[in-house]
């Protein structure tokens, strides 16, 4: 699948591939360098800045133009995770320490870095990854803690497996616990948190979560530091091993389920880094949703955000496969282009490559595709960027439905279980002709709904270049 | 297709000097005249060790050079002690010997050797390369060893022996003993004269293997892989497993059918297997070794594959090339527990992909020739009555040995004897009861020469004379020329080779001349080239040998008295600004010394020329200047280059903008930079990353932060130019490491997810004193505090980078904010680190104490410096009294003055750490 893509994007993209739509071009680092990408911003002036899991910082110039060039801000950071300018300063994640830094004589190379908070010691092992900063509209800066695993030579530490809150005067307050492996934390365009944590034990797979002070996410791990008067919330209670993800509320109130699930393999298998498109349609039809990375699919996939209830779920869709290697940030440079901070180190990943830095640019070309689905009392409601044909579009047989759910358990992941096929009783397009309602027997809530629209083409005749999304129907819609 | 090589072995010498006491005083050396002959200044000249001899050689052998030494080693310096008894009592006398030196050790193991083709091969190629050949004479003709010997018919392989310095040691040896013997030859030969080579296990067993050839019965072609089997745990392959016992030999069809070979034990075992294959489509072929545990493959003698190490399974490949023909293949394959698993494939340039076995690989079966006597029975009552005559005889009074007495009047001293040289074992006919000496006329007369110089003792320590003999007696004439005498002669020159192709000429296949080597080299450095610890040039195939201690100790001196006039090398102050200027001269914008030669391991873009980081060690300073002056003026006009270029008249050079162009002083900056030694920082212009882990120290420090083994997970290493490094614990605000050399390879931190404990990677490591630097002490006395920092009450504040890109750490005690600038000097033959302290705080301070060192033992000196174990450490500025510490484990401390500066309070100080 990946082989023959990848032919695809070298002989020239022809309409049916995403890089008709979407073109990939590397930013090359100068020989000797290891650009092992771990954190994307673009400063106040345009430039892109990277920094890497070795340690180093650069700023990219002449990012737009043919020779991209790579200037060394600073080194010695130790795998710093995440950039974010404020205040004439760069914050960054160390995994000893949220640092900010800034270059006072303007030659581009750092001068000073002072430590915000390193109020978290860490054991010495090799997950004790920090991501983030985000600054959230309290003033404070979130960072999320990954858990360690396997030897702590430092002995055991708090505050892995958590988000915590970082005041500026460095004052640090642990506000979600029961993370696992956190590897994304982006601030939405009206304020809200949300992180992504990978599958493993008490994850059943991928997922997408908002980030709730005095959260609870399922891993047990970290709980033991809640003892500590610094975490001020309800002591998360063990939870259930084994139980059915909408059910463990029952037992741990402040448990928050995902906002979406990323079903194994069918949309990647290490989310990462996230951004929204706020890009004003630079980008493509996509403006609003979110982007995010995905380490072993070398991939990009979107999502599409729902409200309802008052609360948010929503559906992912594949979105641009075949980069060079595992993305693991993603961030926007200064003209609307998304670059992917690339590593398979750890992990691994379908890429070709071990690290690179890329840039995803929209042709202009819009593809067909599922814009947005939205759940209904009845069913769903999708939106297309085209326009349909509608006699495929209005046949029921056109559209196929699978719905399963995931267990909350120790084991390594979960599978996808308690399977059902909703039937789609009846699919009516919109005047417009770019929407279509389906009305369908057997939604379930607390249920990953998968869709196949094989047989749905556009007005010319084309097919869906994805034709597949899964939805996380956590709430049904009362109207 | 073998050319017959004739060669001469009686002569002393492969060039005779023209004076013949030089080589009589060397016939005199070998022969072991002094062991009789006392005399006053000289050392006794042990013969070959012979305490376990009887294990190590064939009866027959002992037998056959008894009767006759020169017949079976012509020119031997042996000389026959039995050659005026009667026939039969002779015989008698030959029996009785033979059956004591068996008793010593034995009886020999009749089993005959077992033989590999591969070895046979490497053996032959290694015997004419490595420096076997300038001495011993070579077997086969250059253009023959060309050929491998599966490209040979097989009746043709073993090449028939040729004249050589030695007997057949098919005769004389078993395989396994004789590369016991080549390994460490100073063990069995005390006197020193047959030189160890450095040869690995694996490298010993293959020249005896080759050298023992002539016990190789036959050679039949069979299908499938030859295997040889090690009952032993081992933790990597290596080509003969390190010379270990073979437990079995045999033949499978594939390697993985080695696991299933009864008898085998369950872990803990090694194989060696060797095959050829035929290579049909010259072109591209694959090869995918997999192993449980570890394995490697050679093809035609050079690693192809290497996946050694204890794992699971795991399979690894490679590509090469490979003309038609056949190509022997080469895996040796350990398990150590656990699963077990071997197999090897291969992918031919048509595609086809198949495992390598019976249908594809054949080997040659070496039988052997069985040893005809019968398991040799010592006779205990003869064995005693040998003893009684190795006394009797006088063998003991060269081979000493214990339990035999010697019983002999001792002759006249080697002085005394001159005037009457024309007698006893110097007698055209010798008398009965004097040992027989092979020499001839011309022998005698050489050894007369020498002996005649006993009377004119200014002559005879003539420090000219001296050397020609000691290098005559040592043979590095065999190699090495000086004063017209020596180097490679016609017979052996093909036979110097080069490792690499490294364009540099000759001087890229021959050894040095050693004319003026005494004006060139220090003194210590020759003692280590002599003693096997200086290799400069590893681009030779022939190695420098290591000869016993008393056959060379002397010539480095003599070298220095004759080449230097005794002079010791000048002594030059080091001078940092102009060392700076010698870096640049170095480097591409100067006069580009990096084109040919490497710095410190960092190689050239060129031709591998010597590494300039050990010229200081190695060249006295008005040789360099000569050098770079004028090449021709010290023999060196070949590769080397003239830099400068005449300009009205007087010589000027290239570069216009360092020192005026000066010659002499660009010359004299480019010594003070190499003066630096380990420490010099790179030149510009060097190609630096040498894997995608090595952090490379360039013009700017290079800074990583790491998890540190003993110290924090949260240290950042810094790597300066100056090459001594340093580790600080960001998390406790302490220096906890320093070290020189290489600074920081990451696998260990970013190898997959390896994460580990870094630790100093470099040499000369101190660790400092895992304790906070500052402390509020009310006493003077009062015990330093062993609690780590952050736990002290010390927070990390960051750091910041100064003009020249170091770090200055931050920190704070309470109140206090400290900024540290740790940073080397450059100082040739040590390192100097300076600790330079800022302190500030909003109020008067009292009592804060600075720990400027602790151990054990400490000692202070009128400098001011106190030393413990590892390093020495000094307040360089403000001058201040030092107090001692009153805890048990010493340590000094300096107390911090602050001064009141506008509205706060300012204390600097800068101290100094020396190692």
């Amino acid at each position: 699948m990946i082989a023959l893509f990848l032919t695809l994007a070298l002989q020239g993209a022809t309409r049916d591939s995403e890089a008709f739509y979407y073109r990939a071009e590397p930013l090359e680092p100068p020989p000797g360098v290891v650009l092992e990408v771990s954190g994307i911003t673009t400063l106040p002036d345009g430039r892109p800045m990277v920094c890497t899991r070795r340690g180093q910082v650069f700023i990219v110039e002449d990012a737009y133009g043919a020779h991209p060039s790579f200037e060394l801000f600073v080194e010695g950071l130790q795998e710093p995770m995440g950039l974010l300018p404020h205040d004439g300063w760069i914050y960054v994640t160390q995994r000893g320490e949220l640092s900010r830094m800034r270059d006072v004589d303007g030659d581009d190379r750092m001068d000073e870095l002072e430590t915000v908070c390193d109020a978290w010691p860490i054991s010495g092992n090799y997950h004790e990854y920090n991501f983030g900063p985000v600054l959230a509209d309290d003033g404070n800066f979130w960072i999320t803690t990954n858990k360690p695993f396997g030897d702590e030579p430092f002995g055991r530490a708090k505050w892995r497996g958590f988000a915590l809150g970082i005041s500026p005067d460095g004052t640090m307050k642990p506000m979600c616990a029961g993370l696992r492996s956190p590897a994304g934390i982006a601030k939405s365009p009206w304020g809200e948190l949300f992180y992504t944590d990978n599958q493993g034990e008490w994850v059943g797979t991928g997922k997408l979560s908002v980030l709730v002070d005095g959260g609870f996410y399922g891993h047990p791990w970290g709980i033991f530091s809640c003892t500590d008067p610094r975490w001020t919330y309800e002591r998360p209670p063990e939870p259930p091993n084994g139980v059915k993800c909408f059910e463990v509320r029952e037992t741990c109130p402040t448990y928050e389920l995902p906002v979406v699930w990323f079903p194994y393999d069918k949309t990647g298998r290490s989310q990462c880094g996230f951004v929204w498109d706020t890009t004003d349609g630079k980008f493509g039809p996509f403006a609003g949703q979110l982007f995010i990375g995905d380490q072993y699919q070398a991939s990009v996939v979107r999502v599409a955000l729902d409200q309802v209830e008052g609360r948010w779920q929503g559906a992912v869709f594949p979105f641009r496969k075949g980069l060079a290697s595992g993305v693991i940030r993603v961030g926007w440079d200064a003209r609307g282009g998304l670059l992917c901070g690339e590593t398979d180190r750890g992990w691994g990943s379908l890429g070709t490559k071990p690290w690179g830095l890329e840039r995803l640019t929209w042709t202009g070309e819009t593809p067909f595709e599922i814009l947005a689905m939205r759940a209904r009392p009845d069913g769903f409601e999708l939106e297309f960027t085209r326009e349909l044909d509608v006699e495929l579009a209005a046949t029921v047989s056109s559209w196929r439905f699978e719905s399963y759910t995931y267990l909350h358990h120790e084991n390594y992941g979960s599978d996808e279980v308690d399977r059902g096929t909703p039937s789609v009783r009846a699919a009516s397009v919109s005047d417009d002709r770019r929407r279509v309602k389906l009305t369908l027997d057997g939604l379930r809530a607390g249920y990953v709904h998968e869709l196949h629209a094989d047989g749905v083409r556009d007005a010319l005749g084309a097919k869906l270049l994805h034709a597949d999304a899964y939805y996380t129907l956590n709430a049904i819609p009362r109207r | 297709m073998i050319a017959s090589l004739a060669l001469c072995v009686s002569s002393v010498l492969p060039a005779e000097p023209s004076d013949p006491s030089v080589a009589g005083e060397v016939r005199i050396a070998r022969a072991g005249c002094i062991n009789c002959h006392a005399g006053a200044s000289m050392a006794r000249e042990p013969a070959p060790e012979l305490g376990q001899v009887g294990r190590r050689l064939e009866p027959s052998f002992l037998r056959a050079w008894l009767a006759s030494p020169e017949r079976v080693k012509p020119g031997t310096a042996m000389p026959d002690v039995l050659a005026t008894l009667p026939g039969a009592e002779r015989e008698g006398a030959i029996d009785e010997l033979v059956h004591f030196l068996v008793s010593r050790g034995g009886p020999f193991d009749a089993e005959p050797s077992s033989f590999d083709a591969a070895e046979l091969e490497r053996g032959r190629q290694l015997y004419h390369s490595v420096g076997c050949v300038p001495c011993h004479a070579p077997q086969e003709a250059v253009d023959d060893l060309a050929v491998p010997l599966w490209d040979l018919a097989l009746d043709s392989a073993l090449a028939p022996h040729v004249a050589t310095s030695f007997p057949d040691p098919a005769r004389k040896w078993r395989v396994d003993e004789l590369a016991a013997f080549l390994r460490e030859p100073l063990a069995l030969h005390p006197a020193g004269r047959m030189p160890s080579l450095a040869l690995d296990a694996g490298e010993a067993r293959a020249i005896a293997t080759y050298l023992s050839r002539s016990a190789i019965a036959a050679i039949v072609e069979e299908p499938g892989w030859r295997f040889e089997y090690f009952e032993q745990s081992f933790a990597h392959a290596s080509r003969g497993f390190d010379g270990a016992p073979r437990v079995r030999s045999g033949v499978v069809a594939g390697l993985e059918e080695v696991l299933e070979l009864p008898g085998r034990a369950e872990d803990g075992f090694a194989f060696q297997l060797s095959g050829l294959v035929e290579v049909v489509d010259a072109g591209l072929h694959r090869f995918a070794l997999r192993s449980d545990d570890g394995s490697k493959l050679w093809i035609d003698g050079k690693l192809v594959i290497d996946n050694d190490g204890p794992h699971a399974p795991e399979t690894k490949s490679a590509e090469l090339w490979l003309a038609k023909g056949r190509h022997e293949l080469c895996v040796a394959y350990f398990e150590i527990a656990g699963g077990q698993e071997l197999g090897l494939k291969w992918k031919t340039p048509r595609g086809e992909e198949e495992s390598l076995s019976s249908s594809r690989v054949a080997h040659w079966s070496l039988s052997p020739a069985p040893r005809s006597a019968a398991p040799f029975a010592v006779d205990a009552a003869k064995a005693e009555r040998g003893r009684a005559r190795f006394g009797a005889l006088g063998c003991v009074r060269c081979h000493e040995l214990e339990g035999v007495v010697d019983p002999l009047p001792k002759p006249g001293d080697l002085s005394r004897i001159a005037t009457h040289a024309d007698r006893g074992c110097l007698a055209d006919l010798p008398p009965a009861n004097v040992p027989r000496y092979a020499f001839d006329a011309a022998a005698r007369g050489e050894v007369r020469a020498a002996l005649g110089l006993c009377g004119d003792p200014q002559r005879a320590h003539d420090a000219h004379r001296r050397v020609a003999v000691l290098l005559a007696d040592a043979n590095c004439y065999a190699c090495h020329r000086r004063d017209g005498v020596g180097g490679p002669d016609e017979a052996t020159q093909g036979y110097f080779e080069a490792l690499v192709d490294a364009d540099l000429g000759n001087e890229g296949r021959f050894p040095p001349a050693l004319d003026g080597v005494g004006a060139k080299l220090h003194v210590a450095w020759l003692e280590k080239v002599l003693a096997g610890r200086g290799v400069e040039r590893p681009y030779l195939a022939a190695r420098m040998p290591v000869f016993g201690e008393r056959r060379v100790i002397e010539l480095p001196r003599l070298f220095a008295e004759l080449d230097a006039g005794g002079a010791e090398p000048k002594s030059i102050a080091f001078d940092e600004p102009l060392a700076e200027l010698g870096r640049q001269l170095a480097g591409d914008k100067g006069l580009a010394c990096i084109q040919c030669h490497s710095f410190n391991g960092t190689r050239s873009l060129g031709i591998p020329a010597v590494d300039l980081g050990h010229v200081v060690e190695r060249i006295r300073p008005e040789w360099f200047e000569k050098l770079l002056y004028d090449p021709k003026s010290v023999g060196m006009n070949s590769r080397m280059s003239t830099f400068w270029v005449e300009d009205a008249g007087k010589l000027v050079s290239p570069v216009k903008d360092v020192l005026d162009a000066d010659p002499r002083r660009q010359i004299e900056a480019l010594w003070q930079y190499v003066s630096l030694g380990r420490a010099m920082p790179l030149p510009d212009g060097l190609v630096v990353s040498k894997s995608e882990y090595e952090v490379e120290v360039g013009r700017e420090p290079r800074m990583v932060g790491v998890f540190f083994d003993g110290a924090s997970p949260r240290t950042m290493l810094v790597g300066f130019p100056e090459r001594t490094h340093i580790a600080f614990d960001v998390e406790h605000s302490c220096l906890v490491a320093a070290w020189r050399g290489h600074f920081f390879s990451g696998e260990g931190t970013w190898l997959g997810r390896a994460g580990g404990l870094e630790k100093p990677q470099g040499e000369s490591v101190i660790e400092f004193e895992r304790a906070p630097p500052f402390a509020m002490l009310a006493n003077a006395t009062d015990p330093w505090p062993t609690t780590p920092g952050r736990d002290a009450g010390y927070r990390a504040l960051g750091w910041k980078r100064d003009a020249r890109g170091r770090p200055i750490f931050r920190y704070a005690l309470g109140d206090i904010e400290i900024e540290e600038l740790d940073y080397p000097l450059l100082s040739p033959g040590s390192a100097r680190l300076r600790r330079a302290f800022t302190l500030r705080a909003p109020r008067a301070v009292d009592g804060l104490r600075f720990q400027l060192i602790a151990g054990e033992s400490l000692m202070a000196d009128a400098n001011g410096n106190y030393s413990n174990a590892s390093h020495r450490a000094r307040v360089v500025a403000p001058e201040v009294d030092a107090e001692w510490g009153g805890s048990t484990r010493g340590d000094i401390r300096v107390p911090v003055r602050f001064e009141r500066d506008g509205a706060e309070y300012v204390a600097r100080f800068e101290v100094e750490v020396s190692w």
